[in-house]
């Protein structure tokens, strides 16, 4: 089985410097912490890299190289950046280095020219002669879907449920090529090409014996028939999988397009909406606008409201004494009317002397509390009088609650506005991903006419192999008639009895193979299904779903305890039922490796990430598990672990280009 | 002493009013200029002196004291023994515009209604 | 590469050997599966390798 041992990352994406996780070299699950843009995808592509040399970034594969190279490391002037995988396959240690090197001559490279792009591999210290097959032999890119994957990409494990549809194809052919399938067809192949090759040396046999001479001419016309045919056979093949190809690109246009389709209709509602939104904005900006020309009279309002207060209560001091002394000197002048009369006009009565005397006395008692204001006081008093007037006149009706209203209003929808932008600068950024998108309709309705010529084409192709094949079967039968014929005339030569039985034995052997692929489908599919279902059962928390069946196409579906079929599975049993089919594929495969998976718990409720967990040891030996935070519990994931979690890491971000890969 | 017939706000005073045009919630410099003299009354009257007030610069926008007519009669009021309100406007504006501008720095732009309470 | 990790798929060649070809020795399956297996890479080496086992068996046949 291949292990991986420790990656060492020099100056690439997101990671600074030179950086190492060390994955040791037992059996168990090593888990890597890290947030969404801390470089956890980064990581799990980094495997990618550095078996096939493809940097892939969700679905695209990343052609500027400068791109990979880290910010923070370009600032100081290092373009250079490395991968340094480290392997442990059949106790042999592999170290496979990926860098890519700014050319000689280049000091700051602006072009993928300007890069030079080596590789080394070394098995135990020396330097292998053909690396591409030793790499191959280990990590063959056509199955690494079952061993570094993204837990968004289990879904697309649903379409082997369904029939025939491309991705489902594609999928079948990397679960029959992880499975060893390929070998056996291969066998199969090539043991029918050597049978044609001896069936020729057995017509030369013939030829050469006078009793079996014209049946060899019959089997060298029968032999050349069948020759055609299987070379018809194998142009024919190529064509379906070419046309098979085709179709699922085109699909995949299909599905971009209507994606892009997508895209292009919430930017327009978004458009429009934010359009909406900026014209009630200018809407209500003119009326704070307005609101603010007159403010200022209300915020002066303030302070003068105040100072008028102050006006006011001097002045009314003032004019309380002022009307005070009114009163007595109206009270002094009548008493002095009854002093100069002896006579009061009040009661209409005369008044004595002694009486006169009194109030004589009294007029020329000091006025005290009752004197009249003096000259500056009252001054002061006309002086406030006129500031009370103006301040008064200044004093203003308006007030701020409908600037507030207003400015309430405006403070929201600019949060709305600034978030709707944000969406809309993400959204153009993806359309801009598909390149010139002017003509959308005119290549959807291209694309549906080649997908339907594909699909006839893919029909007609059927037929044809379907019709080929007989057509080979029958010039066997025609084969198998002669050959007979000939071993009964020819017994006598011995030449021609050797070259009899090595046809023979060859067309035994391509018989066996051609039936081993069948056999070993079939024990395949009960095992795949056996240990899925056993996978599964570990991982589900309901029990009334007690196994998984298994089609033709090794799509998986859940059989409740009644024995039926369970008609539609949530998104989450997707997932799991996704999950069980690759710990099962691994469990049957003879190329056998780690598994790497990038947040595949997402749709999962606790109960079912808790139990994945727990089955994560029995899927591979090596399980190396990206995840972000509490994405699942660390507590838990620690505690149904136990001794399986090897180590922990975390992915700190420090910077926007520089993330640390620290030991927990 | 003459009053003065059109004036510059100091650099720094102008940058502040630049920036609550720039809100769009005032149409010109005028209303923000107006707004400042108003902010320095409510908060700073009797603790603010604007004949003795110091303007650092004027490298500000340049405004005729027409612009500011009715800001005068408050002037006048508020200060009833100064001859020359326009010096006191300006003054007022100025120190408004530095005040406004170091409640947007310490907090960012604030609402206006929060600056008229 | 290893043959314990073709086991499983040998298994099942052996079984329909046994029952069907017993003529056929186990050990030409097993070289013949394993020039396959160790050159999935490459069809060509691969045929080439598998014409080769069956013509060095085949040259041991005597009538």
């Amino acid at each position: 089985m291949l292990k991986f041992t420790s990656m060492t990352i020099n100056n690439f994406g997101p990671y600074e410097g030179e950086q190492t996780i060390d994955f040791g070299d037992g059996d168990g699950v090593t888990l890597i912490w890290g947030d969404n843009g801390h470089g956890k995808t980064t990581l799990l592509n980094l495997f990618r890299y550095a078996l096939f040399g493809r940097f892939q970034y969700r679905h695209e594969t990343v052609d500027d190289i400068l791109k990979l190279v880290n910010r923070e490391g370009m600032k100081a002037g290092k373009y250079d950046f490395k991968v340094l995988l480290k392997m442990l396959h059949d106790g042999k240690r592999y170290e496979l280095t990926r860098q890519y090197s700014v050319r000689p001559g280049v000091s700051v490279p602006t072009r993928n020219d300007d890069y030079v792009q080596d590789v080394f591999l070394k098995v135990d210290g020396h330097f292998p002669p053909n690396k591409e097959h030793e790499l191959a032999m280990i990590m063959p890119e056509e199955v690494s879907r079952f061993f570094l994957f993204d837990g968004e990409l289990l879904q697309e494990y649903e379409e082997l449920v369904k029939d025939e549809t491309s991705v489902g194809d594609k999928i079948k052919k990397s679960i029959e090529s992880i499975l060893g399938v390929p070998i056996l067809t291969n066998a199969a192949g090539d043991t029918n090409f050597v049978l044609g090759e001896y069936r020729k040396e057995q017509t030369k046999a013939a030829q050469a014996n006078k009793q079996t001479e014209k049946y060899a001419a019959q089997i060298e016309s029968e032999a050349a028939k069948k020759e055609e045919q299987t070379k018809e056979l194998e142009r024919l093949q190529t064509a379906y999988d070419e046309a098979q190809d085709l179709r699922a690109k085109f699909e995949d246009e299909g599905k971009q397009n209507e994606h892009l389709r997508e895209l292009i209709q919430n930017m327009e509602h978004l458009e429009s909406d934010i359009a909406a939104k900026e014209a009630t904005r200018d809407g209500l900006l003119q009326s704070i606008v307005v609101a603010t020309r007159d403010v200022w009279r209300y915020v002066i309002g303030k302070r003068t409201t105040e100072i008028l207060a102050d006006v006011k209560s001097e002045l009314s001091t003032l004019q309380e004494r002022h009307n005070t002394h009114e009163s007595a000197t109206r009270l002094m002048s009548y008493i002095q009317h009854i002093v100069d009369t002896h006579h009061c006009e009040c009661c209409n009565q005369d008044v004595d002397e002694a009486h006169v005397s009194a109030l004589k006395k009294r007029l020329d008692e000091e006025p005290g509390e009752f004197g009249g204001l003096s000259v500056e006081e009252k001054e002061r008093m006309k002086h406030l009088q006129i500031r009370q007037a103006s301040l008064e006149s200044m004093s203003s009706a308006s007030d701020t609650q409908v600037l507030k209203i207003y400015e309430d209003q405006l403070a929201d929808l600019l949060v709305q506005i600034d978030d709707a932008k944000g969406q809309l600068k993400d959204l153009r950024d993806e359309i801009s991903r598909y390149g010139n998108v002017s003509d959308l309709t005119a290549a959807a309705k291209e694309n549906a006419q080649n997908l339907a010529k594909c699909y006839a084409k893919i029909e007609n192709l059927k037929e044809g192999i379907q019709a080929t094949k007989d057509k080979i079967k029958e010039a066997d039968i025609a084969l198998a008639s002669l050959e007979e014929k000939v071993r009964k005339a020819g017994t006598s030569d011995a030449d021609l009895n050797l070259a009899v039985k090595k046809v023979e034995i060859c067309a035994a052997l391509h018989q066996l193979f051609t039936d081993g692929i069948a056999a070993y489908r079939d024990k395949l599919k009960t095992e795949v299904e056996r240990d899925a279902t056993e996978l599964f059962c570990n991982i589900s928390s309901d029990s009334d779903y007690t196994a998984l069946k298994i089609n033709d196409n090794y799509g998986l579906s859940i059989q409740h305890r009644s024995g039926e079929i369970i008609p539609f599975r949530s998104a989450g049993f997707e997932h799991i039922v996704a999950l069980s089919l690759i710990g099962a594929l691994h469990k049957n495969a003879p190329l056998s490796g780690p598994i790497i998976m990038d947040s595949p718990f997402g749709r999962l409720d606790p109960t079912h990430k808790k139990n994945i967990t727990k089955a994560l040891p029995l899927m591979s030996d090596q399980i190396i598990l990206l995840a972000y935070t509490d994405e699942i519990d660390a507590q838990t994931a620690r505690q149904v672990l136990g001794n399986t979690l090897k180590k922990e890491y975390r992915l700190r971000k420090y910077g926007s280009f520089h993330t640390a890969i620290e030991l927990q | 002493m003459n009053d003065i017939t059109n004036f510059r706000l100091s650099k720094a005073a102008n940058d502040v009013a630049d920036r609550l045009v720039a809100t769009g919630k005032f149409d010109h410099g005028t209303s923000a200029a107006k707004f400042a003299f108003a902010y320095a009354v409510k908060n700073f009257y009797g603790k603010f002196d604007p004949a003795t007030y110091a303007v650092s610069d004027s490298n500000g926008s340049n405004y005729s004291v027409g612009s500011f007519d009715d800001l005068a009669p408050y002037v006048k009021v508020l200060y009833p023994d100064t001859d020359t309100p326009y010096i006191y406007v300006r003054a007022l504006i100025v120190f408004g515009l530095i005040e406004i501008g170091k409640v947007i720095d310490a907090g960012g732009m604030p609402k206006i209604y929060l600056l008229c309470e | 590469m290893t043959n314990i990790e073709i086991n499983e798929l040998i298994s099942v060649l052996e079984k329909i050997r046994v029952e069907q070809h017993p003529e056929i020795p186990a050990s030409l399956i097993q070289e013949i599966v394993n020039a396959e297996f160790s050159s999935q890479d490459d069809r060509t080496k691969a045929r080439h390798d598998t014409q080769k086992v069956i013509d060095d068996f085949l040259k041991t046949i005597t009538i």
